[in-house]
């Protein structure tokens, strides 16, 4: 194993955990599986728990290149993805890149833009470049999307159809901190000047290749292959649910499953790894029968996983 | 397990076993040698190191055979040749073993073995076989790997797998051997008689009683005769075997009796018997007094009831009888009565006027007969085996001094005292009582049940007297140690007595006999209700093979299921609940106390989860953080 790839992705875990985020560990580890999946990350809680800050610490820490869109209802796509404007010393059309040619995209209550909006955003996740005027223009690598969504206004707002939920490979809340933690933390004020001396714990080569050994050096066992393809199936047959997980709901919890192997230090993935990652990944994928609309998602699949023998 | 070593430990097993049935027929030197032989062999198997090289064992082989060649004659084969066996045996055991060596005291055990069966066959013989087939087929079956590679090294794994082959085919085979045994024709002679030694008869009953000598007192608890019968009435249990009729001397032997007295007696109402008789090296045939008819072996009656057989009883032997009843012989023709009135010349002036004044109680026989039972409880006899009486006239001696002896003296004083009144007297030799086995359902007598009585001559008939029951303490007489057959030793007794009944018996009359019964019974048979009968014996094996082949995947679990299953047993102990299948292990462990719990979890998860095949040390691991958690 690339023990050295594994050492730079904690130090870099431990040291954003203990120093900048505290309180925020779950939604911490789920971000850098996302990055060492190369998957975007939906962050779905109330404003003020520290989502923004979130991404931002993690951009830092990594080094990346950070972008930011703020979303309001007449936010356009070429506000995200950038345009062509005329050169009239050149006579001709130059691309001005929009904010989303970056490293870390932190889209801000992306259920404010409206759909036009969402979509070209979502498309250039999904395809990692933008085209303009025909001219494709491809995203830098890494790319990751940190989408925050607030799910308790409706008002004005444009919720994102589940099937573009599907492009999200984690949705998680940050919770409310533990009462220890939020003292400090209000003892302590914001952090946002802090972040700003954040100094890089990795450079993009190091996260490049964790990436890939994240990808390549972790066993899926052909047991662990049949749970998840148990538990895609389940969910698919269950009463409840419309539209179960989706081939790319399966291959979005492997990969996941795999990198939260790694980041554990071991060469395989256990059933546990796949529960552990069960409820981020695949959650926001069900889609429910509107009857049951009302039940939260991420009960109904861990009762289902709950009736599913574990691989021994 | 290196083979060689295990080979070794084999052959001596199959040396052991082979040897040791024949070792008490063995002469003194032998039987010194032997031993000494074995142990020394096992002592250089462990060392490594050859006792004796191959030129001086050929040389002291040739010598043994000259040796033993010179000693055999036509009577006495079996002796020298099982000697000779035995010897090259002892010296097989201390040459090097190579692999034609250790063939060859496999085959010298077998024979060793199978020699043994020429003096004796009792029961344990079958045992000795079972062990001895079952070490020479595993032994072959290592000799072939051992002669492929000598240094070869067994794990356990193909040990178990020679074992299990080693032991199957032998088993398999000892399965057929009762089919077998019971179907194949059976000579009516042993066939390997001739071979055999007549055997010293150690035997209680001997055709010559002197009162007075001690010799003839049998205290062996050597088992002579097993009747399978009905329960009968303690003084019914008068087990003939001899009469003698004329005094000689002091002693008393047999005469051939006037053929005239021969009759033939009724059988109606007698008494069914199956004896089985150990080797006497006997001629008379004994049985429950007196015996009127028999089956299984060539015998003659004498005119004085017994059964002499044509050979001596030197095999252990079944003979189906009938016995009348009431120990009452009825006589034949007249004839002249000489022989049963001839007097000892011990007869002393007291005696004769006893008699002399007992006579005059009465003329008839039965009379007189009476007149000296009474003089018997009169005179207060005591039944002993201690403190005879003796000097040059013993039945004087025992009426009027001392006051006791046993049934000899008792018997040749009650017919000295007939045949002084002049009533027709003989002494009757044998056995009395017997222990009954309720397990076996038949009697046991043994060698201390030896016993003499008379029979007097009364109206023409032969009538049983046991003056031994006038004696004061006469209640102690039947019962010698009655208490002998308890727990273990009845079940072993009726062990051998079926052994006896099924394997040593069994010849060709009873083979035929048998196979009629078989022929007769099927004829009988309702098939339909047979079919319905036997549905369950068919249907219980089906269903037993297919739950069987059900449970084989679960039955044969790899080592890493087992594993699991332990692990989660373990769990199971600390109160962890197990049954919820859909919790890893991972998270079971973390609810254990025990680190090792976790460490086993990672590991055992490792080893199905990573893709690779388990290594011997992995599992090994994974045994020993079991034991960490127990």
């Amino acid at each position: 194993m690339a023990q050295q790839e594994r050492e730079a992705i904690l130090r870099l875990f431990d040291t954003l955990d203990r120093e900048h985020l505290a309180g925020k560990h779950e939604a911490l580890r789920l971000a850098i599986i996302t990055l060492l999946c190369g998957g975007h990350l939906l962050l779905e809680d109330r404003p003020g728990l520290g989502k923004t800050t979130l991404a931002l610490a993690l951009a830092r820490a990594t080094g990346l290149l950070f972008g930011r869109v703020q979303c309001t209802s007449d936010l356009l796509p070429s506000d995200i993805t950038g345009l062509s404007i005329l050169d009239r010393a050149a006579n001709d059309f130059r691309f001005i890149p929009g904010p989303i040619f970056c490293n870390i995209l932190l889209v801000d209550e992306l259920n404010r833009a409206m759909p036009r909006t969402q979509s070209a955003l979502l498309e250039a996740m999904e395809e990692r470049c933008v085209t303009v005027e025909g001219v494709t223009h491809p995203l830098p690598e890494p790319f990751m999307v940190i989408a925050t969504q607030n799910p308790g206004e409706q008002v004005g707002t444009f919720p994102l159809p589940e099937s573009q939920l599907d492009r999200f490979l984690i949705t998680t809340g940050i919770g409310y901190p533990a009462a220890e933690i939020e003292r400090q933390i209000i003892a302590g004020g914001g952090i946002r000047d802090e972040l700003k001396h954040i100094e890089p714990l990795l450079t993009q080569e190091e996260l490049l290749s964790s990436r890939k050994a994240a990808q390549k050096e972790v066993h899926l066992a052909p047991a662990i292959i049949d749970y998840i393809h148990r538990i895609a199936v389940a969910t698919r047959n269950a009463p409840m649910v419309s539209a179960g997980i989706s081939p790319r709901g399966a291959i979005a919890l492997a990969q996941s499953a795999r990198a939260c192997a790694w980041l554990q230090g071991r060469d395989h993935v256990i059933p546990e790894d796949i529960q552990a990652m069960l409820l981020p990944v695949c959650a926001h994928r069900l889609i429910l029968r509107p009857e049951h609309e009302g039940i939260n998602k991420r009960e109904v699949l861990s009762s289902l996983v709950r009736t599913l023998p574990v691989p021994r | 397990m290196p083979i060689r070593r295990l080979l070794l430990s084999i052959a001596a097993l199959a040396a052991l076993v082979g040897a040791a049935p024949l070792w008490p027929w063995l002469d003194l030197p032998l039987r010194l040698v032997l031993p000494v032989a074995f142990l020394l062999g096992l002592w250089a198997d462990q060392r490594g190191t050859v006792l004796l090289t191959a030129r001086p064992a050929t040389l002291l082989i040739v010598v043994a055979f000259v040796w033993y060649g010179a000693h055999a004659s036509r009577g006495d084969i079996v002796g020298p040749a099982t000697n000779l066996l035995a010897l090259l045996l002892a010296l097989r055991l201390l040459t090097e073993k190579s692999s034609r060596h250790l063939l060859q005291i496999f085959i010298l055990a077998l024979l060793a073995l199978a020699a043994s069966s020429l003096y004796s066959l009792s029961s344990v013989f079958l045992l000795f076989l079972i062990l001895e087939v079952l070490a020479i087929a595993f032994g072959l079956f290592l000799l072939c790997y051992a002669d492929a590679d000598p240094q070869a090294q067994l794990d356990r794994r193909p040990l178990r797998a020679i074992f299990a082959i080693g032991l199957g085919l032998p088993l398999l085979s000892l399965l057929l051997v009762p089919p077998l045994f019971f179907i194949l024709p059976r000579t009516q002679i042993p066939l390997w008689n001739f071979l055999n030694q007549p055997q010293s008869a150690i035997s209680g009953i001997s055709d010559h009683v002197e009162p007075g000598s001690v010799s003839t007192l049998a205290q062996s608890k050597r088992i002579v005769l097993r009747v399978e019968t009905s329960r009968q009435p303690v003084n019914e249990l008068y087990w003939r075997v001899i009469v003698l009729n004329t005094p000689a001397g002091k002693a008393w032997v047999r005469r051939s009796p006037p053929a005239a007295e021969m009759n033939l007696p009724a059988s109606q109402n007698g008494i069914q018997q199956r004896l089985y008789i150990e080797p006497t090296g006997e001629f008379f045939l004994p049985g429950l007094d007196p015996l009127v008819q028999w089956r299984g072996l060539p015998a003659a009656r004498t005119p004085d009831s017994l059964v002499i057989v044509q050979r001596p009883l030197n095999q252990r032997s079944m003979v189906q009888a009938i016995s009348s009843q009431g120990g009452r012989i009825r006589s034949g023709k007249p004839f002249p009565l000489d022989l049963y009135l001839t007097l000892p010349e011990e007869v002393t002036p007291r005696l004769r006027s006893t008699v002399a004044e007992l006579i005059q109680e009465g003329d008839s026989a039965r009379q007189r007969i009476t007149a000296i039972e009474g003089f018997f409880l009169q005179q207060g006899l005591n039944y002993s085996l201690t403190d005879l009486p003796g000097g040059a006239a013993p039945i004087d001696d025992f009426l009027f001094a001392k006051k006791s002896g046993y049934c000899e003296h008792f018997a040749v004083a009650f017919a000295t005292m007939l045949r002084l009144a002049q009533v027709p007297a003989r002494l009757v030799g044998g056995y009395y009582g017997g222990e009954y086995s309720e397990f076996g359902g038949y009697y046991l007598v043994s060698e201390d049940r030896a016993h003499l009585w008379v029979e007097a001559l009364v109206d023409g008939y032969w009538e049983r007297l046991d003056p031994t029951r006038f004696a004061r303490n006469a209640d102690s007489v039947g019962n010698v140690q009655q208490q002998r057959m308890r727990g273990l030793s009845q079940w072993v007794d009726a062990f051998n007595y079926y052994w006896n009944r099924t394997v040593i018996s069994y010849d060709l009359s009873q083979q035929i006999d048998w196979l009629r019964r078989a022929g007769k019974e099927t004829r009988r048979w309702d098939f339909a209700a047979i079919f319905k009968q036997s549905i369950p014996f068919v249907v219980g094996p089906v269903v037993f093979v297919v739950l069987l082949a059900l449970l084989r995947p679960r039955l044969h679990r790899s080592p890493q299921e087992r594993l699991l299953q332990r692990f989660l047993r373990q769990l199971r102990k600390e109160q962890i609940a197990t049954d919820d299948l859909s919790l890893g292990l991972h998270t079971l462990a973390a609810r254990s106390r025990y680190p090792a719990a976790r460490t086993f979890a990672a590991r055992y998860n490792a080893l199905i989860f990573s893709g690779r095949p388990p290594s011997a040390a992995e599992i090994s691991e994974l045994r020993e953080l079991l034991r960490q958690m127990q």
